[in-house]
């Protein structure tokens, strides 16, 4: 098997495109960069990639994964250096191996690391930091998530406590805070950076704005999913 | 420049972020300093229905292909967004560059419905830019436009600048170069439209003054200016393998709604049906060769990734080298899995071996216009297709392996009976019956037939431009006839909504007493009137009655041939005695065969073509 998976970037203006656009900007630059790609079966055949957990709308990243399926190998370096030459700017790759993984890439993601830039309405203290702080990881705080199915709306209270491995904030100057923090984000449970704000509000942080960033996306061991 | 840290705030509260960021692959990006004029391609709908458009892709990478021109692209933004824009002032801006589109030298507008008229106006607005014409001084951007429903400019006449007829892509250089030496040598808006209304294809409205009759017909044009040209005539590319053509074509982010690459194999069209204006206003049929198309396509893949390839005409299954089009193509590409997808395809005109490649590849969904139901009725319309041909296409497209049929048909058609109506359940029924009429085994897929009826709107510079619309509820009772008469669960019934084809039909024949209709709509709100949940009747009838307007004028109103029509003044090449011989014939039911089966003298090849036809 030529299976091939791999690192990379999509920052600047490519926050604002989907999972789904994501994969149609794959399969393109694929076709571009004339990679050697298998395709899939059936009426409307298209190359097959999959991806690592979805990163939601409005984040960057520099830890996204990919892993497509070669008709034949081609020197990793090779691989980079076409892909590169096609994708947008704000659209890197950074590495790619060849692999055995049985496991899909969506099963091996467990936790997300995140970096969040915010902007505040006022200063805050570094106490009340320290008790937030400590509260989320002791306590966790309870979130609120409401699905639609059908026509009834299902509302699921949540305890975050098991979906952050890490929190830290740190305040910088003017107004400004950072937070780093490991989310999980698996198949079996997850916590969206903006879920983490909304707690971070409930907890008195009067929030002004903010960016976010996924670091890189972590198994189980608390690896990179590829090293 | 915009503040694009305020831009990214506001993004996120908005649907689609991605349309209103730019930066896409073979998108163009200059610098500002280093060129001589800055042009905005400004198309007045949302950015996934603008990027379809094959117009704007050519226009964009032919301006760019000018060192010293720099072309960016706007799009109307949707409603949420223009809330945001408006609430933390963001003005209108082009994706490229992020600069206001008052910044601009030229504001270039595509006319391709009529519908979309008051998202000009609101672009304008968003972009800070005075709607009138009148009201634009000399260091404001020049407001142009073009497109098919430039040939009939005068509902726009106060808002806009300068139009160009016809086929843009030498005028549109030539205009541009004319500019910059205006504007090296001291610009004046006034001096460049009078030096710009020389060139054949050009029309500057305020040039000229219209007289009316008391009953609301034009009584006389008048030039008020020497520079305009009595007579306005069409532009047309004489050799279709030497015009420009992009080697590449920007790349969207987001699904738009023809995501392909597009070849355009030729112009024009020999059908001549009589309801259809794209079929009078671009002629004559120039075809570009296969090399040409093959080599075309080459680039654009190469270019762009893209999974299939769309040949775009007026009427692709007349292409005269089409099987050999289509295999070449299906050799290419096969292998790397990019599909062919030829719209308005006859079955009779390809063999049934290429459909069955084609289908290998891709498999598409298939679609007939018949466009009415009975013989007499496509006769009178001169839409050249026999039922036993319909039939005979459908049953073999159910034999290859097809269940989904959608037929478009149309309302309201002159001369049209209560018969003719009927006749479109008719047909629908017999072909449900040809489906079950086979073989058992033959039998494949769950049949699914789609049945749209859209409202007959009459449009310049054909046959029919002198006759009334349907009222709406004439449109009514005979769309409703069908939803009662069509009961089947294999056949899907859907018409377009009356209302918004009869404002359709106002503004298509419409003459320069409407400018201040539409100004007067944008200004109660109307916008995406063609998005038919934005679309509000009630308040354009309001606008007709505080504007003193009587839309029956425009709609209902059968004119003479001695009238003076609005559009009288533009060459579109197609003579006014050969429309009303194939008026007369369409009332005799009489067909006029293809022009590839002998030249029927419309007028085209004497003054525009000039021989090519």
């Amino acid at each position: 098997m030529n299976k091939i998976k791999g690192k990379f970037t999509k920052t600047k203006n490519l926050k604002y495109i989907s999972h789904l656009d994501t994969l149609r900007l794959f399969q393109r630059a694929v076709r571009r960069a004339k990679i050697p790609i298998k395709y899939s079966e059936g009426f409307n055949p298209h190359p097959k990639i999959t991806f690592s957990f979805p990163l939601a709308l409005g984040i960057e990243s520099i830890g996204e994964y990919f892993e497509m399926e070669l008709e034949e190998r081609i020197n990793e370096d090779t691989f980079i250096n076409k892909m590169n030459s096609v994708l947008p700017e704000d659209m890197k790759v950074l590495k790619a191996v060849y692999t055995n993984d049985k496991e899909s890439l969506m099963a091996l993601s467990v936790w997300s690391e995140f970096i969040l830039n915010i902007e505040l309405y006022e200063d805050i203290d570094e106490n009340l930091i320290k008790d937030i702080t400590n509260d989320i990881i002791s306590n966790g705080k309870t979130i609120t998530r409401i699905r639609k199915k059908k026509k009834k709306i299902i509302e699921k209270q949540i305890n975050t406590k098991d979906l952050i491995k890490y929190i830290n904030i740190k305040k910088l100057e003017d107004k400004r805070i950072c937070v780093e923090a490991i989310l999980k984000t698996s198949s079996s449970g997850s916590l969206k950076a903006d879920e983490l704000i909304y707690i971070l509000k409930d907890s008195g942080i009067k929030i002004e704005y903010f960016e976010a960033m996924r670091n890189n996306i972590l198994n189980k061991e608390l690896d990179p999913l590829v090293k | 420049m915009i503040n694009k840290k305020q831009l990214d705030r506001i993004l996120l509260n908005v649907e689609k972020p991605a349309r209103y960021v730019g930066s896409e692959i073979n998108s163009i990006i200059k610098n500002k300093e280093d060129v001589d004029a800055r042009f905005v391609f400004a198309f007045p709908d949302i950015y996934e229905v603008g990027m379809s458009h094959l117009g704007m892709h050519i226009l964009y990478n032919l301006i760019n292909s000018r060192e010293n021109i720099w072309c960016e692209r706007t799009f109307a933004p949707w409603i949420d967004m223009e809330e945001e824009m408006r609430k933390n002032d963001i003005p209108l801006y082009a994706l490229e560059s992020k600069d206001s589109i008052r910044e601009f030298d030229m504001v270039g507008f595509t006319l391709q419905y009529e519908m979309s008229y008051t998202n000009i106006l609101n672009m304008l607005d968003l972009g800070n830019i005075p709607l009138r014409s009148s009201d634009r001084n000399d260091e404001l951007p020049l407001v142009i436009a073009g497109g098919p429903c430039a040939f009939n400019p005068e509902p726009l006449w106060e808002i806009i600048d300068l139009f160009v007829i016809g086929e843009a892509e030498e005028v549109f250089v030539e205009l541009l170069d004319i500019y910059i030496n205006e504007k090296k040598k001291g610009y004046t808006k006034l001096k460049f439209l009078e030096k710009a209304a020389q060139l054949e294809g050009v029309y500057v409205p305020q040039f000229y003054n219209v007289l009316y009759n008391n009953d609301g017909t034009i009584k006389e044009r008048k030039v008020i200016n020497e520079a305009g040209k009595e007579i306005i005539s069409k532009r047309i590319i004489k050799d279709m393998d030497k015009v420009f053509y992009p080697e590449k074509a920007i790349i969207p982010y987001i699904d738009i709604v023809h995501d392909r690459v597009m070849l355009e194999v030729f112009r024009g069209c020999t059908r001549g049906c009589r309801f259809c204006q794209a079929g009078m206003i671009y002629r004559p049929v120039r075809e570009k060769s296969v090399d040409t198309l093959i080599q075309q396509s080459e680039k654009l893949v190469n270019a762009t990734g893209h999974e299939e390839i769309s040949l775009a005409s007026l009427s692709t299954g007349d292409y005269k080298n089409l099987p050999e089009l289509a295999c070449k193509l299906l050799d290419k590409y096969e292998s790397q899995r990019i599909g062919l997808s030829l719209p308005s395809l006859r079955l009779d005109s390809i063999s049934y071996d290429l459909i069955e490649r084609i289908q290998k590849v891709r498999k598409s969904g298939l679609t007939f216009a018949p466009e009415a139901g009975t013989q007499r009725m496509r006769d009178v319309i001169n839409k050249n297709i026999t039922e036993e041909d319909i039939l005979s296409s459908v049953k073999s497209a159910f034999d290859l392996g097809w269940s989904t049929v959608k037929l478009y048909f149309m309302i309201g058609l002159p001369t049209e009976t209560e018969e003719d109506i009927l006749g479109i359940k008719n047909l629908a029924y017999e072909i449900k019956d040809l489906f079950f009429k086979r073989p058992k085994e033959k039998i494949k897929g769950n049949l699914k037939i789609t049945v749209s009826a859209s409202c007959f709107v009459p449009k310049p510079f054909t046959p029919f431009q002198w006759l009334p619309q349907n009222d709406v509820e004439q449109f009514y009772s005979k769309a409703k006839l069908l939803s009662k008469e069509i009961k089947d669960r294999k056949i899907t019934y859907n018409y377009h909504d009356p209302k918004l084809s009869y404002l359709e039909a106002v503004f298509a024949r419409g003459d320069r007493k409407l400018s201040k209709a539409l100004i007067r709509a944008w200004e109660k709100g109307c916008k995406f009137d063609g998005w038919g949940d934005k679309f509000d009747y009630n308040k354009w009838i309001e606008v007709f009655e505080e504007t003193n307007i009587s839309h029956e004028f425009y709609t209902v109103r059968e004119r003479s041939f001695d009238e003076i029509l609005p559009w009288d003044f533009i060459n579109a090449g197609v003579d006014k005695e050969f429309l009303i011989k194939e008026y007369e014939n369409s009332k005799l039911e009489q067909t006029t065969s293809d022009c590839r089966q002998g030249c029927k003298n419309c007028g085209i090849n004497k003054k525009i073509a000039r021989g090519i036809c």
